[in-house]
């Protein structure tokens, strides 16, 4: 079992191919699978999730774990992620 | 049911039993406000007035343009060629369709200063707006007024439908905290797909239907659909513990006082001006002022001006559409050169 990230929108784009990956992290935080993820896509996944000037996670999109908001779950980015667990980003849609 | 019961215009809806015939009434009876009458908004006016909700009440700050016409389903070429605005064109189409229903078209750009009247004593809103920042400001006014509404937004082949129920779901900012530092893509540059409006309309127009007969069941979820993908998802957006809107009851947008408020429009190479306060312009005399300068064309709802390259609408309130730049620093600069404030 592995932790499968995904994206949507411009952030799926961003990740090339079927905008998923799989990652082998157990214990890791959703902070530090998107870390890994960024270092193994690269810029284009970076810049689309973490403000390059602060280095932080940029709050506007939507990012789930298991179809829960992180901000809503204890710990918030910190809190831990665990094999089978699905990480997905989505950015906010402006469009109508 | 007796079937001697069911006849007329509302026969099939009300044979679904989940409505019935005191569903149909109950929709007889609820308004109903439309923000935002483009590829979202027109076809959820049309799911609604043929329903039957009793009043519906469609706002829109814009005129018809021929791109619009790929995916907003109630105009026709005659609309776009002679610039009507959206809601008046709107307005006019669903009369013949439904005689029964009230409708109200209100050519209005909401911001802080009006968007409590615009809203206040409708039962729901379908947001069918083009912005974040008109989301925010709607998420405040919703919350503050205890009104549900139903989000709904669409870029490329994707779409959301969200209903927030004041008190009772997780709001817009529990989804979306605060804007993005950068502007956002939109249809202007990811473009839209008529297919994924079409489908997310008609979700927040079946759900606007749930709410107002009753039957929702508010679970503070998200559906995300890609109709290109065929990908159909659902994601449950709790409420957030220290949420500025819901929570905390903030009202950061609702309560801003900004001299004026422009926004960037979707699918447009165009910025929107509207002066905090709502003026009243002297159409005949700006026209024949501007027309000095270069063209201008009033058609008794709007006057366009083109001048260096730029085309500059604007309605007698004082808010002006500034199209051939997405620079809100140009657009102001133009709106003041011109309009004056």
């Amino acid at each position: 079992m592995a932790i499968r990230v995904k994206g949507y929108l411009q952030i799926k784009t961003a990740m090339g191919g079927t905008g998923e990956v799989e990652l082998e992290l157990p214990g890791a935080t959703i902070r530090e699978v998107l870390s890994q993820t960024a270092e193994r896509l690269g810029e284009a996944f970076q810049n689309r999730v973490f403000d390059p000037e602060t280095g932080a996670i940029r709050p506007e999109n939507p990012i789930l774990l298991n179809g829960h908001h992180y901000r809503a779950l204890p710990g918030g980015l910190d809190c831990t992620v665990h094999d089978g667990d699905t990480v997905a980003i989505f950015p906010p849609i402006a469009g109508g | 049911m007796e079937l001697t019961k069911v006849s007329g215009r509302y026969s099939r809806q009300e044979l679904f039993e989940p409505i019935g015939r005191e569903g149909q009434e109950k929709l007889g009876r609820s308004t109903v406000v439309i923000l935002g009458c483009g590829a979202l908004g027109t076809v959820a006016a049309d799911r609604l007035v043929r329903a039957g909700v009793g009043t519906v009440r469609i706002v829109d700050r814009d005129f018809v343009e021929l791109d619009n016409l790929q995916r907003q389903s109630l105009f026709n070429e005659e609309h776009a060629l002679k610039r009507l605005p959206k809601a008046v064109a709107a307005e006019s189409v669903l009369k013949s369709v439904n005689s029964e229903v009230s409708i109200q078209a209100d050519i209005c750009d909401v911001a802080p200063a009006n968007i409590e009247d615009v809203l206040r004593g409708c039962d729901a809103v379908v947001d069918a707006t083009d912005n974040l920042e008109t989301r925010f400001l709607l998420n405040d006014a919703c919350l503050k007024l205890g009104i549900p509404w139903v989000h709904g937004a669409a870029v490329g082949s994707c779409g959301q439908v969200m209903t927030i129920f004041p008190g009772k779901t997780a709001c817009y900012r529990c989804l979306v905290p605060e804007s993005p530092s950068e502007p956002l893509q939109g249809c202007d540059v990811l473009g839209v797909l008529n297919m994924v409006t079409g489908v997310i309309a008609d979700i927040q127009s079946a759900e606007a239907v749930k709410l107002l007969t009753g039957k929702l069941n508010p679970d503070s979820t998200v559906v995300f659909i890609d109709v290109w993908e065929n990908e159909f998802e659902r994601f449950a957006i709790d409420r957030v513990a220290d949420c500025p809107a819901c929570v905390r009851g903030e009202y950061t947008f609702l309560n801003s006082k900004a001299v004026s408020w422009s926004t960037s429009l979707c699918g447009r190479n165009a910025v929107q001006i509207s002066p905090a306060l709502e003026a009243t312009l002297d159409m005949k005399g700006l026209a024949a002022s501007l027309s000095r300068l270069g063209h201008a064309e009033d058609n008794g709802y709007l006057l366009v001006f083109n001048i260096d390259g730029y085309e500059i609408t604007i309605f007698p309130t004082g808010r002006a559409i500034i199209k051939g730049t997405t620079d809100k620093t140009i657009a102001r600069s133009l709106y003041s050169r011109y309009i004056g404030y």
